[in-house]
């Protein structure tokens, strides 16, 4: 077997072996694909980069680059095709010059040529190279400076910052490009001399720029020095005031780190702290953190910020309150302050109250008391504080207060280390007089796992419970519990005929989700009925679980009724979880196609989702072709493109499904022409007649891809289109042409009066003045036309 | 006991099952299985997403510190100072570079490779080596498992999956050579079991099939173990290692462990995946936790997981958007589609959250695992509609043990290769390359 047809049976494979199966088969075939390659000596790696054709050329650059081959012989041919007209074997063959570094020097001409390309990613490359060649780049660079473009300058600039110290020599002409010029090439010059300078003054010379981008630069090099000047200190100083706040930040951050007195970075930092630019604020505070020179009380000020500022920067200022632990006790109230601000990180908060150590609970849970919407982070402080604060949380759950034994239990649940003790406590939360303490202990309690063993039978009760908040949480733990399926049957089947929806919407979620018996179902089914759309929505979903896999026959009737019935449902989501399931469950039968019938209509929900199950349903379908393909005229494209998936997949008449898709062709949407061109190509020739109108999309931008793609899919064309494609051959546009070639021969002896042109074109060819691969499909064109037998190259 | 008596390669065994620790007090740092050098073990994750994003609902309007979390990003509030958004990075292999249409497939495949793919259907297919490999064939040996390459859609690894490129390279972001690309998993089943299995093929069967037919936890079978080490271990450690068995079982019991067997034995002869989940989140989120699990017990330090293939087109009724992911790419700037294309990207970004979250849950001494991590995720196109590779949606979390510094938002100039980011990652890793991909050195400004 060949590689290619093996390669083709391991594509078939593909979709149904598992990934490591088809790569190891893969990899085994590649492998050989490889290693002719492999095999191959430099000498003739170097003969094949020469070579006409592009793959070829590529395979050697690529291979060469894999090497990293260094001879002469390599970094000519590299040099050589760093001007290929192909991008890879181009890109590729810069990445090869500048991977070899001073080796490449002989190439230092065809690169610097290169610094003038229009295009940005050849230029950017060739300067690369240029800079990793190193030291021997230099005086070509600079001798061609003067003559060099804006764009040809930045380049250079950019091989100077990559050359390093040695290319010093060029900042008198870097210096000169700070003043003239493109704000581009004033900042790649500058780039390049904060690298290249070690002199503070030249430093503080971009950092005095006028323009910002520049003296962002100038302040971002000053800043990384590790000794800074006196003249440099002051100009960070001065940077504190600057316009552009990139440039303030960049300050503050380097001058908390600067040897400087504590008092003076204080007095910086407060100021950042004041700054009117968030990033400045937040530099501020992480700057102080990073520095570490602040004490508690500055802790405690800082806190005062919380109110003034937004966004990241409180998170940044907890964080910072974070890192004096128990000694910032003081800011507590402020935190809690801000406790409810959307942006404040939840979690943050509370590690960093539990921070200040137990002292926080008391007046946590009076703050508490005073303001119920705390309640959330003063649970999660509670629950991480953990064996800190148990006393108190057991105190808690007894409280008069019904919002701090709310606290307490879900303080003491989210606990991950709960002792016996108090999970015992916990569980004796069951009995709370307060519907949603006894809700938060169930849910506590499930959370703990194993340890609430115990109290299963507890739990259970509560499923029971007076109030129906209660038993809803309570019927949702049991798809958590250890109990025999057979009982919570039991129990799901008087909740599911409970009086309150909450109730019957969980009990139905816990029969999806433990998988209950099957003779649930006829338990299930009534709540079809349910006055509440939600529980009608839920009650579907679990049918379709209860239809899957390999249901008695008895159950598959009264699950296939029950979805039939909903399909006349009044509410949109039931309608649609209830199509799905249809589709999910294939249910065909004629009555349902009647029901979704009548859903081929707005709104574009229930329509989209009819169409999608339809598409499942593939030629069961096909009675509905007609209303369907009416479907491809409407006013949506949305629905246009779901109309034409699924008449693809209904329509068992080939021949006329291509003629109701060409006419798509011409729709104003693209994804709907897309579509239709695909679905054109799954066809295959049967669909020759789309051929010419594909043909004519070529010459569209947008549609010429996909257009092409199913004009290799369909792989014929019809007679008609000889006049059109004959014109086409004059084409300028190459794809044009070149689809004229292939499908004129597509069309075989019937084109005959097609057969001198292409003969004149092929002789042309053979002029050499056309390439090798539009030779391949001329040859073959005429070969079917003429009725010979195609050879293989 | 102290750190001296009790040694860091602690298992918990039992039959068949063998549970590797988290770290703990009384094993030191597990940094200490790495190097005696540094402060901790650096681990390095890649999150790959298709069809790019929508741009104006992903980058931060401000660059440095302090910066917005706009809609898409916005579920990364808890740990926005731990994150580090990159604008402006670009994978130059992933543009077409005159090989016409394929964008998606060359997105996944140049992700983490930065090379060019060759365009064919499968006879010759080459990438290059994707950095994750580079780190597991320098560093993988320090662990049981050298990488692990997650995912949650099966994709196929032969044939034309787009517009004449290889499916392997639209299902695979991990590369081991530049013809061979690392199949991943996407049975969260089979990854908890190949993290958890320990001793012959035949105890490792028995105690799957004890566990099943008894409805029994991994944990039970260790549980003599268990008791043994927790009467050595301090409080803290007591509490950690609670922690850590009780996010083993609670993995376990969503996994539905006493519905599924997996026969060992068969997968000699490639086992068929059977525990993955229905919902796409929760599989999504299982899959996320098998990382979390395998880093935490430093059963590996680098790891790969691809939200979905490239150029895929589920629809996410969940969220209220039943149109196809790829189709709605497509958006032709349709205000309608866009919302749509942002709520999808919103929602993948929301399980990274997940995954960020649980990971700066996890303490190691003095830092969090995600401090001591360094998870990157985005995609390798920028803009689905208009298929470009430069200024691709980049967000790294971590520190890499405290060298990056986080909380920014950091824009480089365009044509500044994403590779530059991996030779930083891989400097972290103590993983001594002159290059990965394309890349021209290293990334400045991680640190300031």
């Amino acid at each position: 077997m060949n590689l290619n047809r093996l390669c083709k049976s391991l594509c078939r494979l593909g979709s149904v072996l598992p990934a490591a199966f088809v790569l190891l088969l893969l990899n085994f075939t590649v492998g050989s694909a490889i290693a002719q390659i492999r095999d191959k000596s430099v000498e003739e790696l170097v003969k094949q980069m020469a070579d006409s054709d592009t793959e070829t050329r590529r395979d050697a650059v690529y291979e060469l680059v894999r090497r990293q081959s260094d001879t002469a012989e390599v970094v000519t041919g590299f040099a050589k095709l760093a001007h290929d007209s192909d991008e890879q074997v181009q890109f590729q063959s810069l990445m090869g010059l500048a991977r070899l570094g001073n080796k490449s020097a002989p190439a230092i001409e065809s690169l610097v040529q290169l610094l003038s390309d229009r295009g940005d990613q050849v230029r950017y490359r060739a300067s690369v190279a240029l800079g990793k060649i190193g030291v021997a780049s230099i005086q070509p660079l600079m001798d061609g400076w003067e003559s060099y473009s804006s764009d040809a300058k930045i380049a250079a600039a950019h091989a100077f910052s990559l050359i390093g110290e040695e290319a010093k020599v060029a900042m008198p002409r870097l210096t000169d490009s700070l003043r003239e010029g493109s704000s581009e090439l004033r900042q790649a010059s500058a780039m390049a001399l904060a690298v290249l300078s070690d002199n503070e003054d030249d430093l503080l010379s971009i950092a005095s720029s006028d323009d910002e981008a520049v003296r962002l630069i100038g302040i971002d090099a000053l800043a990384a020095l590790t000794e800074p000047s006196e003249q440099t200190t002051e100009k960070l100083t001065q940077a504190l005031s600057d316009s552009n706040a990139k440039v303030r930040e960049k300050a503050i951050i380097s001058l908390s780190k600067s040897s400087l007195p504590v008092a003076v970075k204080k007095q910086f930092v407060e100021a950042a702290l004041q700054d009117e630019s968030d990033s400045v604020r937040a530099a501020g505070i992480v700057a102080m953190r990073k520095a570490d020179f602040m004490g508690p009380d500055f802790a405690d000020r800082i806190a005062d910020q919380l109110q003034h500022v937004s966004g990241g920067a409180s998170n940044a200022i907890v964080k910072a309150v974070a890192a004096h632990g128990e000694q910032a006790f003081a800011t507590l109230p402020r935190l809690l302050e801000v406790a409810d601000k959307d942006e404040v990180d939840q979690d943050l908060l509370a590690a960093t109250i539990a921070g200040m150590g137990s002292r926080v609970i008391t007046p946590l849970l009076d703050a508490l008391q005073a303001r119920h919407e705390l309640e959330p982070v003063v649970s999660k402080t509670l629950a991480i504080l953990g064996d800190k604060a148990v006393d108190s949380l057991i105190d808690g759950i007894s409280s008069d207060s019904e919002i701090v034994r709310l606290s307490a239990t879900r303080a003491l649940g989210s606990s991950s280390n709960a002792s016996p003790e108090m999970v015992e406590h916990l569980a004796g939360k069951l009995q709370d007089v307060a519907p949603a303490v006894r809700a938060i202990a169930a849910s506590s309690l499930i959370q703990l796992g194993d340890k609430a063993d115990f109290c299963k039978d507890d739990l259970l009760e509560l499923v029971h419970d007076e109030e129906a908040s209660v038993r809803a949480v309570a019927v949702g733990t049991l798809a958590h519990q250890s109990h025999d399926n057979e009982m919570i049957a039991d129990q799901m089947r008087s909740a599911l005929a409970d009086i309150s929806p909450d109730v019957r919407s969980s009990a139905v979620r816990v029969v999806r989700e433990l998988k209950l018996p099957e003779a649930l179902a006829k338990n299930v089914v009534p709540l079809t009925d349910d006055d509440q759309a939600d529980v009608r929505r839920e009650t579907v979903l679990t049918l379709r679980q209860l239809g899957s896999g390999d249901p008695s026959d008895d159950t598959k009737e009264l699950v296939s009724n029950a979805i039939l019935k909903v399909l006349h449902d009044t509410d949109q989501g039931v309608l649609v979880a209830a199509i799905d399931t249809a589709g999910e469950l294939k249910m065909t039968s004629e009555n349902v196609l009647a029901a979704l019938e009548e859903h081929l209509v707005e709104p574009e929900e229930l329509l989209t989702a009819t169409l999608r199950t339809l598409v499942s349903f593939g030629k069961s379908a096909s009675s509905l072709a007609p209303t369907i393909s009416n479907l491809l005229n409407h006013e949506r494209p949305s629905v246009r493109v779901a109309a034409v998936e699924a008449l693809s997949a209904v329509q068992p008449d080939r021949v006329m499904l291509a003629g109701r898709l060409t006419d798509v062709l011409a729709d104003s949407e693209w994804e709907v022409r897309r579509v239709a061109a695909d679905a054109l190509g799954d066809i295959g020739p049967d669909a020759k007649m789309a051929t010419p109108q594909l043909f004519r999309m070529l010459e569209s931008e947008e549609d010429s891809d996909f257009a092409s793609g199913a004009l290799r899919e369909i792989d014929a064309a019809p007679v008609e289109a000889i006049p059109l494609f004959m014109e086409s051959l004059k084409s300028e546009d190459r794809r044009t042409a070149f689809y004229s070639v292939m499908l004129l021969g597509k069309i075989g002896p019937d084109a005959i009066e097609a057969l001198p042109v292409l003969e004149k074109m092929m002789g042309e060819n053979s002029e050499g003045r056309r390439s090798d691969f539009r030779t391949r499909f001329l040859r073959e064109a005429i070969a079917r036309i003429k009725g010979e037998e195609i050879k293989d190259d | 006991m102290s750190s001296k008596q009790l040694s860091r390669r602690t298992i918990l065994r039992g039959l068949g099952v063998s549970l590797a620790l988290p770290w703990l007090e009384a094993t030191g740092t597990v940094a200490k299985a790495a190097t005696a050098s540094t402060a901790g073990p650096i681990r390095m994750g890649y999150i790959f997403v298709p069809n790019g994003v929508h741009l104006p609902n992903w980058t931060p309007s401000t660059e440095g510190y302090g910066f917005n979390l706009p809609f898409i990003l916005d579920p990364l509030k808890s740990v926005k100072e731990d994150l580090l958004v990159l604008s402006g990075l670009t994978h130059d292999k992933g543009r077409a570079n005159g090989d016409g249409a394929g964008d998606h497939a060359r997105s996944a495949s140049v992700f983490l490779t930065g090379a060019q793919p060759r365009k064919t259907e499968g006879e010759n297919i080459r990438s290059g080596i994707s950095v994750d490999q580079v780190a597991a064939q320098a560093v993988g040996h320090r662990t049981r498992f050298s990488s692990l390459e997650l995912g949650v859609d099966p994709g196929r690894q032969s044939g034309n999956c787009d517009s004449g490129y290889s499916c392997a390279y639209s299902s695979n972001i991990s590369w081991s050579s530049e013809s061979s690309p690392v199949g991943k998993e996407v049975d969260p089943r089979l990854v908890f079991e190949r993290l958890f299995a320990g001793g012959s093929k035949r105890d490792v069967n028995q105690s799957q099939q004890e566990r099943v037919a008894m409805q029994k936890s991994i944990l039970d079978f260790v549980s003599d173990d268990a008791r043994r080490l927790q009467s050595k271990l301090g409080r803290n450690d007591n509490r950690k290692l609670d922690e850590y068995l009780t996010g083993v079982r609670e993995v376990e019991r969503r996994l539905g462990s006493q519905n599924e067997v997996i026969d060992v034995q068969s997968e000699l002869d490639y086992p068929v995946p059977s525990g993955i989940p229905k919902e796409y989140r929760e599989h999504m989120r299982l899959m996320c936790d098998m990382m979390v699990l395998a880093f935490q017990t430093d059963s590996t330090r680098i790891a790969t997981m691809m939200f979905a293939n490239a150029g895929d087109n589920k629809s996410y009724r969940d969220i209220g958007v039943p149109d196809g992911h790829h189709d709605l790419s497509h958006h032709r700037d349709d205000p309608e589609k866009l919302e749509k294309i942002s709520k999808i990207n919103r929602f993948h970004v929301e399980q990274l959250a997940y995954l960020l979250t649980k990971m700066k849950s996890i303490r190691e001494g003095e830092r969090s695992l995600l401090d001591n991590s360094m998870i990157v995720y985005g995609s390798g196109i920028s803009d689905g509609n208009r298929h470009n590779n430069e200024n691709l949606p980049i967000v790294m979390a971590g520190s890499g043990g405290g060298t990056i510094e986080t909380g920014r938002h950091v824009r480089y100039s365009t044509e500044t290769p994403l590779c530059n980011l991996f030779m930083s990652m891989l400097n972290r890793m103590d993983v001594d390359v002159p290059f990965v991909g394309d890349s021209t050195g290293t990334l400045p400004g991680l640190t300031v």
